[in-house]
């Protein structure tokens, strides 16, 4: 029995807000205003008509929130002011006068939107879009009414795209609240201005941006201005413009590696970015004799041809001077290609050994040509000592030379 | 006697209020504490009955400080700012002080001329000076003086029970500035007092000391037994009751940390600075007359005071000997700084230093002086006793002129406005390199930092173990101080830490390598750095709160109890300024314990006592020569020539090379200038340490390896020199220079160079959307959890495979078997944070745990340069997740690096880099990826080049290569990888498709040892500190 009672009490309830309209002009309590359905911002006051010595009071929920209504008593008709945030939302209201905890009269009440579309709110992402045929962005469009309320469904939505050279209009309507596009990438990058536009209203101007789709196989080529193996000149190496799938240049900025094998099996590798579909990068050439095959990538997506640049060898000998009791060794003349001294810089190291142990490496840069080391008599003493001098690869050992 | 204003004590009230009142304009602003009192005192023109601040440390308690000076200050601020009530504060202070001294004289020695002499020598006591205008310690200074102020009272009350009201009041202001002066105050001032008081008692009844016998004292002190425990009482509830607040605090949060090094506790024979600041300085001139102090102290009357006199010396010693730590315990020793000992101790001598000097100018000792040794004897020791006097005075006054503690004055306005400019008070802030200025900074913005300047009041962890007082000055702390910036540097989304104001370029590297941004540089000068991919600080921050009754009684009982002193004290001060009644002398004028003439015998003791002081200042002082005479030995030449590199004083450098070599000024400065790099411009000498393979006496050849400190690492260096002497001075030889001619005198270079707008509309809408960006898309490319013993680390690789720059941050979590998170930390040095498009980088994130917090025992003495502590992780890691996530960024995309002529022979990789871009690279980072025999990655590490690769030139390289067999794989199951939110393998499908996987395994160096063979990679990351 009390199972019974309690489904029936909330179904007799819910009875009795669906069709319990206010009856009557004999109750002591009535309501006045006619209307179930006002325009938002429409509905001021509720007006009711009332026998009671007390005032009641007006309970009114919507999807907002709960409030009680001030009310102003004139004679025996009450009029109570909707707040402003209640009158201005679109949706359902429902009210409930309330005397002593009891629940006099209730009855829902709908608001709908204006009619009149004060502004068009609309989003878009993502803002960038790859190139190609898979990737999309959405755009949403909400015209909404002066207090922003979304428009009633079915209201017409215009959307207008630029691309390049083409311009197109779509015809959409708002359903639940909202309209909204799919937005496709184009093949070619650049980028999409979009607007939209309802009754007299218009949106701003959006963006979106079509980026280059992946790198595809490029090749690369090397600039130098000479073959010479002087550890001084730059060999440029540049790639062709990378181009994606569709044609599009590549974004700037793009990395590319490039790496460098060399003879010895060792490898080597330099960076460039692009700019303008273009990456370079600038290599010291090696000071010794040397080929070095290069080849580039755009990691895990793309890859250049593999081209091969031997370097020859520029000092081919030098002498190497002992004086000053054997602790001044000079090295050099350090010669290049044309015989000119070799650019400052060249380095040589000197070994000194003593019992197949080194006992001292030293590294020294080239200046107009020559090299000097310097014994320094507080660490050699009156020996004999091994020494090995080495200079763009070329080795020289001299055994057992005695300083003083 | 006569009621009549003491002429000495106006005149000393007088020049010190003219003398300290001028000067604390110049020092109160630059000392150690006076910002951090003025920050508490913000706190409570804000917050006076909230004790919880969050500015500092995430949030701490402002009950862990007695509250009183500060809450002056704050009251004092409503009437003209802060600062006037700082300064305001500080005069009362000076006349607190002064008075103090003449009242706590005048209990000592009963006689008001030497009181008023005691009076004019406490403005010029250099203990005080150094405490007020070096130390800026407020609190401790009022705290002391109103210890100096009570004890008279508290012997009326002891003696014969009158002033009750006074001594109560008195105590209750001094505990609530500076509970810790009345704690120890009692020991070290009150029991003497009680003996004091229980002699005089004795007195009376035989009415001489000498007659005094012990039983003759026990049976006194039982006399007075009921009044010292009634006293004892009384001060016991004033302690806990007055501050109750402060106790319960402590007990709730009792300091577990680390103790912070203080100089005090150094050797002070070892650690000569710290013997310097916290033993010569204070005592100052009573250094010289100790003899006379002890003699007169160790006299029946007050002996007692004698005892505690010598207790208060022996700790102001520090750790020259092992007494003050056995004394105080181990714990005691760690938390207190022993300075304040040795102030009591010169507080205390003062009253004798005065009438030792009223004796010498006017009384018997000058006579003794005319008689034996003449006149001219006499006005020669006066003068040069004056002099001593003055200098010393002069000196400690000016001594933050000598040996700066603080940056130059931070202009903070712009900091602030940088701060409430586009809500960036939304996220917390870190300064470094602002010295105590970060107090003041505190004060003045809304903005919350992790750091604080009140370390008692730490909270995190990450702080507590490890002896740094702030994360702002870590360069000072070494390795260690370091380490503790890089917690907060690697993780700061954890502390919503997004802003960093730097004061000082040392600390460059590691923002940039820990993957901060430089965003722009203040009018101040002040560089702004910052970090991406930070949430903002969460709305509602918990905190610690308290019952309201202690909130009332923190914001009501220390303002209430000044108040009722000042009431107590206005009426006498009414009778004594206008002379309206005679006034009864206080009781202790009675009993004068100054008789004796002064013996020859002590005037000798004095004498030779003086002369030996003379000897070892002189001693000192030429030893001091000899270690900084440049030239005069091969050490020092050498030691001088880093110094002077060290602290950027070219032109000294220069004169130590040897003038034979004929090298200009400007030559020197430009082959210098070469060497720019972590070593040339980041570096801070630690230690150097030179040692001769020859030397004789006109040549040596020496080396020198020396200790740096930079912001990545230690470094050490071994660097070999040709000395030379001319004629008795040496000389340095340069060494040669690396002479490589680039190629080119003015080439060009195309960038790809992207400015982000960050906000293109000028809004204060949080996000608007049309302005924000998508996040960079990544993709990880692998990523695997090894081992080592138990040190667990995620490595992999990363792309950026969208269109933009990415900056990359990298979490990794370590999950055992089942899914218990264990650990998590971002990756720090081994990741090339700034991405290209389509850029590849390695990652290694290693588990760093916050350091020592376990083991408390085992705090290292030395720091390492590799100091890491591994999370002890209780389970074992079996799984990983890693979560990238990537914002566009525009800035630290210089790429111009080659790495060129690389060798391996053995296990160790050399070759060159060279740059061939336009920007100087100041730290050229090499990140060697290691690969198994499959060419899976194993192992990532890091070198940092030590100097820096000039435009068109090589750096030259070489590098020990791990031993891989020790990284064993855990696991490599990628399932856990997310990107942006999103898992990677559907990013990877969606953008990159068709992947070519064998790029990867394509072209990696081949090591051939004679057991296996392995794989490395070689990428580069450049800092560059000084953009063109």
């Amino acid at each position: 029995m009390k199972k019974c009672i309690a489904l029936l009490v909330p179904c007799l309830f819910y009875f009795h807000l669906t069709f319990g309209q206010v009856k009557g002009n004999n109750k002591p309590v009535f309501l006045l205003t006619k209307d179930s359905i006002f325009t938002s911002g429409n509905l001021h006051t509720l007006a009711f008509k009332s026998l009671l010595k007390e005032t009641p009071k007006l309970y009114l929920t919507n999807s907002y929130g709960t409030t009680i209504c001030p009310v102003t008593k004139v004679d025996k008709f009450l009029f109570f002011k909707i707040p402003k945030a209640i009158n201005s939302k679109r949706g359902l209201v429902q009210w409930q006068l309330i005397l002593n905890s009891k629940t006099l009269l209730q009855a829902r009440l709908h608001i709908v939107s204006d009619t009149l579309v004060s502004k068009i709110e609309t989003y878009i992402g993502p803002p960038s879009i790859i190139a190609g045929n898979r990737d999309f962005s959405m755009i949403v469009m909400i015209p909404t009414d002066t207090l922003d309320n979304p428009v009633m469904d079915n209201s017409k939505v215009v959307l207008k795209k630029q691309f390049l050279n083409v311009e197109d209009t779509t015809h959409l309507s708002v359903k639940n609240l909202i309209s909204y596009r799919r937005i496709y990438a184009t093949k070619k990058t650049g980028r999409y201005l979009i607007s939209s536009k309802t009754f007299n209203k218009s949106s701003t101007e959006h963006t979106l941006h079509v980026w280059p789709a992946l790198p595809t196989d490029f090749t690369i080529k090397a600039q130098r201005n000479h073959k010479y193996a002087d550890g001084n000149q730059l060999t440029q190496i540049s790639t062709s413009i990378v181009k994606d799938f569709y044609g599009n240049v590549v974004s700037d900025g793009t990395f590319v590696n490039f790496i460098i094998e060399d003879k010895d099996g060792f490898m080597l590798s330099a960076k460039g970015k692009t700019i303008n579909g273009i990456a370079s990068t600038k290599l010291v050439h090696p000071d010794h004799e040397q080929v070095w095959k290069i080849k580039s990538f755009i990691q895990g997506i793309a890859e250049s041809n593999e081209i091969t640049l031997t370097y020859k060898q520029v000092v081919t000998d030098f002498q190497v001077v002992f004086s000053e009791h054997n602790r001044q060794i000079t090295v050099g003349p350090l010669r290049s290609f044309m015989q000119q001294m070799i650019p400052d810089g060249l380095r040589v190291t000197l070994d000194i050994q003593k019992g197949h142990k080194t006992h001292k490496y030293m590294v020294e840069t080239s200046k107009n040509g020559f090299v000097s080391f310097r014994i320094d008599p507080d660490n050699y003493k009156n020996e004999s000592y091994d020494f090995t001098i080495t200079a763009a690869s070329i080795q020289k050992t001299f055994k057992n030379k005695r300083v003083w | 006697m006569k009621n009549k204003s003491n002429k000495h004590l106006v005149i000393a009230l007088v020049i010190g209020i003219l003398f300290h009142g001028t000067a604390i304009f110049f020092t109160l602003e630059r000392s150690y504490d006076a910002l951090i009192h003025l920050f508490f005192a913000e706190h409570y023109t804000n917050n006076w009955f909230e004790p919880w601040n969050y500015k500092w440390y995430t949030g701490f308690t402002v009950m862990s400080y007695p509250p009183l000076v500060h809450q002056v200050i704050a009251i004092l601020s409503s009437l003209g700012g802060l600062k006037f009530g700082l300064f305001t504060v500080a005069l009362c202070a000076i006349v607190l002080f002064i008075t103090g001294v003449y009242r706590f004289s005048l209990l000592i020695t009963s006689s008001r001329k030497t009181a008023g002499y005691a009076a004019i020598l406490a403005v010029f006591s250099s203990s005080f000076i150094e405490a007020l205008h070096l130390f800026g310690q407020l609190p401790s200074i009022i705290g002391a003086s109103l210890l100096l102020h009570a004890l008279p009272e508290i012997y009326c009350w002891l003696k014969n029970g009158t002033s009750k009201f006074k001594a109560i009041a008195l105590m209750a202001v001094m505990v609530c500035s500076h509970h810790v002066t009345l704690i120890f105050g009692m020991l070290f001032f009150i029991f003497p007092l009680m003996g004091t008081v229980i002699l005089d008692t004795a007195t009376d009844k035989v009415k001489e000391y000498k007659k005094v016998t012990i039983r003759l004292f026990v049976q006194t002190f039982l006399q007075l037994f009921k009044r010292f425990v009634s006293f004892g009482l009384a001060a016991l509830v004033i302690i806990i009751v007055c501050i109750l607040p402060y106790w319960i605090n402590t007990k709730n949060n009792p300091i577990t940390q680390i103790p912070i090094p203080h100089g005090s506790r150094d050797n002070f024979l070892e650690n000569t600075a710290s013997g310097f600041i916290f033993f010569v300085i204070p005592w100052g001139i009573i250094l010289m007359v100790l003899p006379y102090i002890f003699y007169r102290y160790f006299s029946k009357r007050l002996l007692f005071f004698g005892f505690s006199f010598t207790m208060l010396i022996l700790l102001g010693t520090g750790g020259t000997t092992p007494l003050p730590k056995f004394i105080l315990g181990e714990n005691a020793f760690n938390i207190l700084t022993l300075d304040r000992f040795t102030l009591w101790a010169s507080l205390m001598a003062l009253p004798l230093f005065g009438e030792f000097i009223l004796r010498l100018v006017e009384g018997d000792l000058k006579f003794l002086m005319q008689r034996s040794m003449g006149r001219i004897y006499h006005l020669i020791f006066g003068g040069v006793f004056a002099g001593i006097f003055i200098f010393v005075t002069i000196f400690t006054l000016n001594i933050g002129y000598f040996r700066p503690s603080q940056p130059q004055k931070i202009k903070i306005l712009p900091i602030v406005n940088f701060l409430n400019q586009d809500q960036h008070y939304k996220w917390r802030y870190l300064t470094l390199g602002f010295g105590d200025q970060m107090a003041w900074l505190s004060a003045n913005t809304r903005a919350l930092s992790v750091d604080g300047n009140y370390h008692s009041a730490r909270r995190l962890p990450e702080l507590t173990t490890r002896a740094i007082e702030r994360l702002e000055n870590s360069k000072f702390k070494g390795i260690e101080g370091i380490g503790s910036l890089q917690q907060f540097l690697t993780v700061p989304e954890k502390y919503s830490l997004k802003f960093i104001f730097s004061n000082d370029k040392f600390y460059d590297p590691i923002l940039y390598y820990c993957g901060w941004q430089l965003v722009q540089q203040l009018e101040n000068g002040i560089m702004v750095w910052e970090k991406l991919n930070v949430p903002p600080i969460a709305t509602l921050i918990a905190k610690e709160d308290v019952a309201i009754y202690q909130k009332i009684m923190w914001g009501t009982l220390p303002v209430l109890s000044l108040l009722i002193v000042l009431l107590l004290n206005i009426n006498q001060l009414w009778i004594r300024t206008l002379k309206r009644k005679e006034k009864r002398p206080p009781i202790y004028l009675y009993y004068n314990s100054f008789a004796k003439e002064f013996s020859p015998k002590l005037l000798k003791t004095l004498q030779l006592w003086m002369l030996f002081v003379i000897l070892v200042t002189a001693s000192g002082i030429y030893e001091f020569y000899i270690k900084n005479s440049s030239h005069h030995s091969p050490e020092n030449v050498v030691t001088a020539y880093y110094n002077a590199l060290d602290f950027k004083n070219y032109e000294k450098a220069h004169a130590l090379i040897n003038p034979d070599k004929k090298m200009k000024i400007a030559q020197f400065m430009l082959e210098l200038s070469v060497a720019d790099g972590v070593l040339g411009s980041y570096a801070k000498l630690d230690s150097i340490a030179v040692s001769f393979t020859y030397k004789n006496e006109t040549t040596a050849h020496a080396w020198v390896t020396t200790e740096w400190i930079t912001p990545l690492e230690k470094i050490i260096k071994k660097t070999e020199h040709d000395l030379t002497a001319k004629e008795g001075i040496w000389y340095i030889n340069m060494n040669k220079l690396d002479l490589d001619l680039p190629p080119n005198q003015i080439f060009s270079s195309n960038q790809t160079q992207y400015y982000n707008h960050g906000r293109r509309r000028v809004t204060t809408e949080q996000t608007y959307h049309e302005d924000v960006l998508k996040p960079p898309d990544l993709e990880i490319l692998s990523a695997r959890l090894v081992k080592n013993g138990k040190q667990y680390a995620i490595v992999g690789e990363i792309q950026n495979i969208d269109n933009v720059p990415a900056d990359v941050v990298i979490k990794g979590t370590l999950y055992n078997d089942d899914n218990l998170e264990l650990a998590s930390y971002n990756a720090k040095h081994s990741i090339k944070h700034k991405l290209m498009p389509k850029e590849v980088s390695s990652f290694k994130i290693l588990f760093e745990g916050i350091a020592w917090s376990n083991t408390k025992d085992s705090i290292p003495t030395g720091f390492n340069p590799n100091e890491f502590t591994p999370v002890e992780f209780h389970h074992k890691p079996t799984k990983f997740n890693l979560k990238a996530v990537g914002s566009v960024t525009g800035a630290d995309l210089y790429k111009n690096n080659v790495l060129n002529e690389v060798k391996v022979s053995g296990n160790t990789l050399t070759g060159f880099l060279f740059n061939n871009g336009i920007e100087e690279i100041t730290v050229p980072q090499l990140l060697i990826s290691y690969y198994n025999e499959y060419k899976d990655i194993i192992w990532v590490e890091h070198l940092f080049m030590e100097k820096g690769v000039r435009q068109e030139r090589k750096g030259y390289f070489k590098h020990d290569l791990q031993q891989l067999n020790q990284w064993v794989g855990v696991n490599d199951a990628m399932e856990n990888c997310f990107v942006n939110g999103l898992p990677n393998k559907d990013i990877a499908n969606d953008v990159i498709p068709n992947r070519i996987v064998h790029h990867t395994a394509d072209r990696l160096q081949c090591i051939d040892t004679n057991n296996f063979a392995y794989y490395i990679k070689v990428e580069l990351n450049n800092f560059i500190g000084n953009p063109k």
